[in-house]
């Protein structure tokens, strides 16, 4: 299959564009793309604490929330927690399943 | 799209961009014929936009400022200025990213916008293009049309065919539409058909698009072998797709980052060059662009290709040839030494107008084989030197001494976007 066929082919072969435009659009995106923020780096207590919600939703079967880290958009994840898989760094929250390290923030509800 | 829902997506045109661009900067000229023109003394002095005024007077992008002014005395002629062109299309790019953030340009004055997320937000797609038009209109005075449709190429011809002809400067092509809209129009009005392949398809028997689309795609494949004699596939696949209004391609806002495959720069000198000496000139000066360039985005090249056109456009002459070298490199004077030699063994002596350099299969300049007699290193250096220099105080701060010289352009060069004045 030839390039043209596929993705966006067609369109980055047929496009006109200046050097100077397209380095002012990468430079642009760059910014754009670092509007959100870096994942925060957590300190030994934050673990702790994320830890202990972590375990205490498992153990007592209390809903708790976590705020997970997400490369557009911080999300939520809200309800008991019933499982935590320390091999694969993952817990699992009504079926799905959440990565640990992803986790920036938790409470218990 | 996940859901295996229709997209929606736009391509936005600006009309007659770069003069829009002058007229919304110069008031004055609001009610006058005004055309965006290059230097007639340096050769460049075509046509490159006309208002709509100057467009009644029978003004047309190309032609020659002479053959403008015969048509319309009191035309207005404005000096390209390419740099505020490109802050104007950011401008228009970071508009239509307040309505997603699927925007991919085209070209400096064609996007395309992804809204299928955006309904929800904005409303209806007819409702988003209005407020688009308006809004673009209002901060930057440039009029835009927009095609709306489910895929970049019928958005595309959406916008060609018919939003740059009607009155709102608004057309949804649908799937439905197709075949009553498209169909019937002439092979010529398909998007990436020009004359010649007009001429082909019209040979062959296809002279509406419909006829195109209506042929079954393995008959097509058989009458492009035959008509061309070689396998052509690919290209009657591609054909077959347009006329279908088939296009899976996705609107990337990143798709500018991929890595280029090869670097080029061409120039048209302001007079013929008859001399080696001359040319050669201009060959370091170029050679020195397209390293620069290299350099800075990390690569080497393994390929250096040569290309030149001679002077008489009713008699073409000139060549395009290319050749691998001993090693990748992105240093000046290898690629120079490279691209001498491919030129004297092209070049029959002719008058040249154009000249053309490039680097193609780029590598990482971090990696490659170490040789003994290599004096890449002490090179690199001296060119991380001299490229931070440019970098920092212009392509004029730094150059080298055949550069003075009457057949030196980088002076000019270092002046222009596109070989037209910034």
């Amino acid at each position: 299959m030839s390039k043209k066929l596929e993705n966006n082919g067609l369109w980055e072969s047929s496009r006109m564009m200046l050097p100077e435009h397209k380095e002012r659009i990468i430079a642009e995106n760059l910014e754009f793309k670092h509007k959100r923020p870096l994942k925060p780096v957590l300190d030994e207590q934050e673990w702790e604490e994320i830890m202990r919600v972590l375990m205490e939703s498992l153990g007592m079967r209390v809903a708790a929330q976590f705020t997970l880290y997400h490369e557009y958009e911080d999300c939520a994840a809200i309800g008991i927690v019933d499982k935590v898989d320390p091999y694969t760094r993952t817990f699992i929250i009504d079926g799905e399943r959440f990565k640990m390290e992803d986790i920036i923030g938790a409470n218990l509800e | 799209m996940g859901r295996g829902e229709e997209r929606i997506i736009m391509l936005a045109d600006c009309q007659s961009f770069y003069a829009s661009v002058e007229k919304a900067g110069n008031p004055q000229y609001a009610n006058k014929p005004l055309v965006v023109a290059g230097d007639p003394e340096r050769r460049s002095g075509i046509i490159l936009a006309a208002c709509p005024i100057a467009k009644k007077y029978g003004v047309t992008t190309a032609e020659t400022v002479r053959e403008s002014l015969a048509k319309c005395p009191d035309l207005v002629i404005i000096k390209p200025r390419m740099q505020l062109y490109i802050d104007v299309s950011m401008q228009i790019t970071n508009i239509y990213r307040t309505y997603s953030d699927l925007v991919e340009p085209y070209s400096i004055d064609e996007q395309f916008i992804d809204i299928t997320g955006s309904r929800n937000l904005f409303g209806s797609p007819l409702d988003i293009a209005r407020a688009i038009q308006q809004q673009v209109r209002n901060d930057t005075g440039v009029y835009t049309r927009l095609g709306i449709s489910y895929s970049k190429v019928t958005a595309k011809m959406a916008c060609d065919l018919w939003a740059k002809k009607n009155e709102e400067g608004i057309f949804t092509l649908t799937k439905a539409l197709l075949p009553e809209m498209l169909w019937p129009l002439p092979i010529g009005k398909l998007f990436m058909v020009g004359s010649r392949m007009t001429a082909h398809f019209t040979a062959m028997g296809l002279a509406t698009i419909g006829e195109l689309a209506r042929t079954p795609l393995a008959a097509l494949k058989q009458m492009m072998r035959r008509k061309f004699g070689k396998n052509c596939d690919i290209d009657a696949e591609l054909y077959w797709r347009l006329a279908n209004g088939i296009d899976d391609s996705p609107v990337s806002p990143y798709t500018h980052e991929e890595a280029p495959k090869s670097v080029g720069h061409q120039m048209t000198l302001p007079r013929d060059y008859r001399k080696l000496e001359e040319l050669k000139v201009v060959l370091l000066e170029l050679t020195e662009l397209v390293c620069q360039r290299c350099r800075s985005l990390g690569f080497m090249g393994g390929v250096v290709s040569v290309g030149c056109q001679g002077a008489d456009f009713d008699r073409p002459t000139g060549f395009y040839r290319q050749m691998k070298m001993s090693e990748p490199t992105n240093v000046t004077n290898q690629v120079y030494a490279a691209a001498v030699k491919l030129f004297r063994q092209h070049w029959e002596g002719v008058p040249v107008r154009k000249v053309a350099i490039g680097l193609s299969q780029l590598a990482n300049e971090e990696e490659y084989q170490l040789s003994l007699f290599d004096q890449r290193d002490r090179f690199r250096e001296l060119e991380k030197t001299t490229d931070a220099l440019k970098l920092k105080y212009g392509n004029t701060a730094i150059m080298r001494a055949v550069s003075v010289t009457e057949a030196g352009q980088a002076k000019d060069r270092a002046g222009k976007i596109g070989g037209h004045y910034k």
